[in-house]
């Protein structure tokens, strides 16, 4: 999933900044949805895996907030604020309209800017998985 | 409307951190009808601010936070119009 990703943010990458958005191929509308997509449903997973390791070490999970803070406690995010409004991010995917150019191109330089972010999130899962559980990727 | 004075100051002083201070806000949508229970807070929000993405989801995150609602926000920068801008704006009540 991460490696989709990972292509996915590179062909946006190659399309931005969006000038004229009339102007863009088909194939290049493509890469900006399937990034919309792989983007959102990478965010989602991370959150279910921080939710899992909450549950495993008894840490309270009712809220997200309190897993957020253990997570920022482990260090596997930055800070919960950062996180939340990745969410937020995630959660505006399907709230942006394509004829408001500015703002989508808004919208795919702030994803893409979280991207790394995420990866930076999901090698220190993948590190804590691994030291705490002896869980590896298969 | 379903918001106590608390809540309308919490409002204000969220949109005015996040953009600007003369930020204009309404209240529109079910909170406006005492008759009916809970919901979402809908605000509409017209701001001197371009660009405004990250600051509109810094301010839900704040609302969210300080109000324990759910909340839509919808945000109307210089030279931007949207049907819902006119909707919004003469269903809702100014806070």
């Amino acid at each position: 999933m991460r490696h989709y990703l990972e292509y996915s943010a590179q062909r946006v990458q190659q399309i931005l900044p969006i000038t004229k958005w009339q102007d863009l191929s088909l194939q290049q509308h493509e890469s900006l949805a399937a990034f919309r997509v792989r983007f959102s449903e990478f965010q989602e997973h991370l959150g279910k895996a921080m939710r899992a390791v909450a549950i495993e070490e008894e840490v309270e999970e009712d809220r997200f907030g309190a897993i957020l803070a253990y997570m920022e406690k482990l260090k596997i995010i930055d800070t919960a604020e950062r996180w939340k409004l990745i969410r937020e991010l995630r959660n505006a995917i399907n709230h942006e309209y394509e004829e408001d150019a500015e703002r989508l191109t808004q919208f795919f330089l702030e994803t893409l800017k979280a991207t790394p972010e995420l990866f930076d999130c999901f090698e220190r899962l993948l590190t804590l998985c691994t030291d705490a559980y002896g869980i590896k990727p298969e | 409307m379903r918001l106590t004075n608390s809540q309308i100051n919490m409002i204000r002083n969220a949109t005015s951190q996040n953009f600007g201070e003369g930020t204009l806000i309404w209240l529109f949508g079910s909170r406006l009808d005492d008759s009916k229970c809970g919901g979402d807070v809908d605000l509409y929000v017209e701001t001197m601010k371009r660009n405004t993405l990250m600051a509109e989801l810094r301010c839900k995150i704040a609302l969210e936070g300080s109000l324990d609602l759910s909340v839509d926000l919808i945000v109307k920068e210089p030279g931007k119009d949207k049907p819902i801008y006119d909707l919004a704006k003469s269903q809702g009540v100014r806070l």
